[in-house]
């Protein structure tokens, strides 16, 4: 890994603060989320130290190592299912074609037709606020870019001629598709996950702040910076802390997944 | 006249299928909305109402008939402009009419801003790279707005501007659409970032790509001038896919005019959106939400037509 690959670096690096904040954040944060002194609500960094309390004066920072976990739950779980459905949907419709993939094909179509956010605007609407349904929503349309891309990278391996050779060989789809599509396709599908960790942050900070997001008292990013809007005018400190979490992150998986594109795209050539 | 032709018969054959997928659309829609919790008829007349009233106005909104007469008179009334909204003594349409035309001069403004920032600051920066130290530095803090104006949530820009802009500094209103061209500054700039960022990284990109192509070599080796080299050859073709990329993105800035209306304050058709949500006024809420995605579907059929004019290559 030279100088080139320095995005690839600063991605990783950010990634693993970002997860690592995750998971011991919890451990190491000074209150817990739910601790309130309204004594001390709305206080600025320089008054209450740190970084500054909330409403009903909850600690900004434990908040926001709380919030990690939560984000990072809605961007892993977004991916993760994404990633389970698409590549299914993606390799079956592929490999297979037929009636499977010319209806899977119009499926995408529809909802291709909604633009961004719109659907899991519409979906988390409709729904109780909840992290689950938050998940789903996001995850409603979340699955399509895998699957397309999956779908479009099978047709290119499936053709290629030691997959015509191991077919000859009398191997069965289900053998094909695991040793040579799945590992073919790989790079590509990790590309596009780095993105979608980005995607699904972003994606339920925009959810809390239209109040379609996570139950009220659920400690996410997207939550504190609803509130930090709302009293922008008097606790500026307050939108600015999870702003700044949530660009971290984004930007992280971002550079990880370009990296990662830069790295993949290098070894081929 | 032959070009329109072309486009006019591409148009065509590809109306069934848009078509179809607006059908498709407005039918997930639909039936999406039966999974709402709570009655509109008891938010219409509240809780206590007398049963009679509830029964006669469940008739009235068509809301005791199965789904498939619903979904056949939602796209009756749709076609025939009749479809009124349940809260408002008016038609959608008409609702439609007037916050429109408010989104849409957010958006185009929106996409002219981003399409000169994103195309002027890729240009600079893949031009800096190659000229020493003070380009190089110009490319890099290019690189770096690319990035932050896609990982900062709208969000959070919007109200940060508002903070730096309008209430510290008195430049610029705090929201609304009554202040003129000043009230739009903040809202266009808080929507058109992130796709100026993503544009100027794509022009980068493909501007170097492009600068190291046999044809460029060749048209310095012939002895043109750099600009001719840049602007006539280099450009011209580097600009291709940031297009489709453009063109692309506009749907998306759709969607994102949701949010950023609602941090502005802004009387587009995002903001009639999460009202009729929160109203639950199903046809409101069904007729803007597949005007969104007709658009969008439009607007990426106009770049695929666009696309195939600018590329030979490309058979429609």
């Amino acid at each position: 890994m030279n100088v080139r690959f320095s995005l690839l670096r600063v991605g990783l690096t950010g990634t693993l603060l970002v997860v690592l904040a995750a998971i011991l954040g919890p451990i190491f944060a000074p209150y817990g989320p739910h601790e309130i002194d309204i004594t001390r609500e709305l206080m600025s960094p320089e008054m209450a130290g740190g970084l500054g309390t909330g409403v009903n004066g909850i600690d900004v920072f434990s908040w926001l190592l709380h919030g990690a976990r939560v984000s990072l739950l809605v961007g892993f779980s977004v991916v993760g299912i994404g990633l389970t459905v698409g590549l299914g949907v993606g390799l079956i419709a592929g490999y297979f074609g037929g009636w499977f993939d010319t209806v899977l094909m119009r499926i995408i179509d529809v909802l291709l037709a909604f633009p961004g956010i719109l659907l899991a605007i519409y979906i988390a609407a409709i729904l109780p606020p909840s992290l689950g349904n938050v998940i789903l929503a996001l995850s409603v349309t979340g699955w399509v870019g895998y699957a397309r891309l999956v779908r479009g990278q099978v047709l290119t391996v499936r053709e290629r001629e030691y997959v015509q050779a191991s077919r000859a060989l009398g191997a069965g789809p289900l053998w094909i598709i695991r040793k040579h599509l799945v590992p073919n396709i790989l790079g590509p599908v990790l590309v596009h996950v780095s993105f979608g960790l980005g995607g699904a942050i972003l994606g339920e900070a925009a959810l809390s702040f239209l109040g379609l997001g996570v139950a009220p008292g659920t400690p996410s990013w997207g939550a504190l910076l609803d509130e930090g809007a709302q009293y922008l005018l008097v606790a500026p400190h307050l939108a600015i802390a999870p702003g700044v979490a949530i660009a971290v992150a984004v930007l992280s998986f971002n550079c990880l997944g370009d990296g990662l594109r830069d790295y993949l795209d290098s070894r081929r050539t | 006249m032959k070009v329109l032709i072309s486009l006019a018969q591409i148009f065509l054959r590809r109306l069934p299928g848009i078509l179809g997928v607006l059908l498709g659309a407005s039918l997930l829609v639909s039936a999406t909305l039966r999974l709402v919790p709570g009655d509109p008829v008891d938010l219409i007349l509240g809780e206590e109402a007398h049963e009679v009233d509830r029964q006669r106005l469940t008739r009235d909104l068509g809301l005791d008939r199965s789904f498939p007469v619903q979904y056949g008179m939602f796209l009756k009334q749709l076609v025939t402009g009749e479809l009124r909204s349940y809260r408002a003594d008016t038609t959608v349409y008409e609702m439609i009419a007037q916050a429109l035309p408010h989104t849409v001069l957010l958006a185009l403004l929106s996409v002219a801003v981003s399409l000169s920032l994103g195309i002027g600051l890729g240009i600079i920066a893949a031009l800096g790279r190659r000229r020493g130290v003070r380009g190089q530095m110009v490319d890099f803090f290019a690189l770096l707005f690319a990035y932050l104006g896609v990982a900062v949530p709208r969000i959070w820009l919007g109200p940060v501007l508002l903070l730096v802009f309008a209430v510290h500094n008195d430049l610029f209103p705090v929201g609304g659409a009554d202040a003129g061209w000043r009230g739009l500054v903040l809202p266009v700039l808080s929507l058109g970032t992130a796709m100026a960022a993503m544009l100027a990284r794509m022009t980068r990109a493909c501007l170097l790509e492009v600068l190291g192509a046999d044809y460029v070599r060749t048209a310095r080796a012939k002895g043109l001038g750099e600009r001719v080299v840049i602007g006539r050859h280099a450009l011209r073709n580097a600009l291709i896919p940031v297009i489709t990329i453009a063109g692309l993105q506009m749907g998306g800035l759709l969607a994102g005019a949701v949010v950023t209306e609602k941090i502005f304050n802004w009387p587009g058709i995002g903001t009639l959106l999460l009202d009729s949500i929160q109203k639950m006024d199903f046809p409101v809420v069904q007729a803007v939400v597949l005007l969104i995605a007709g658009i969008y579907v439009l607007v990426n059929l106009a770049v695929d037509l666009l696309y195939g004019l600018t590329d030979p290559r490309v058979r429609l």
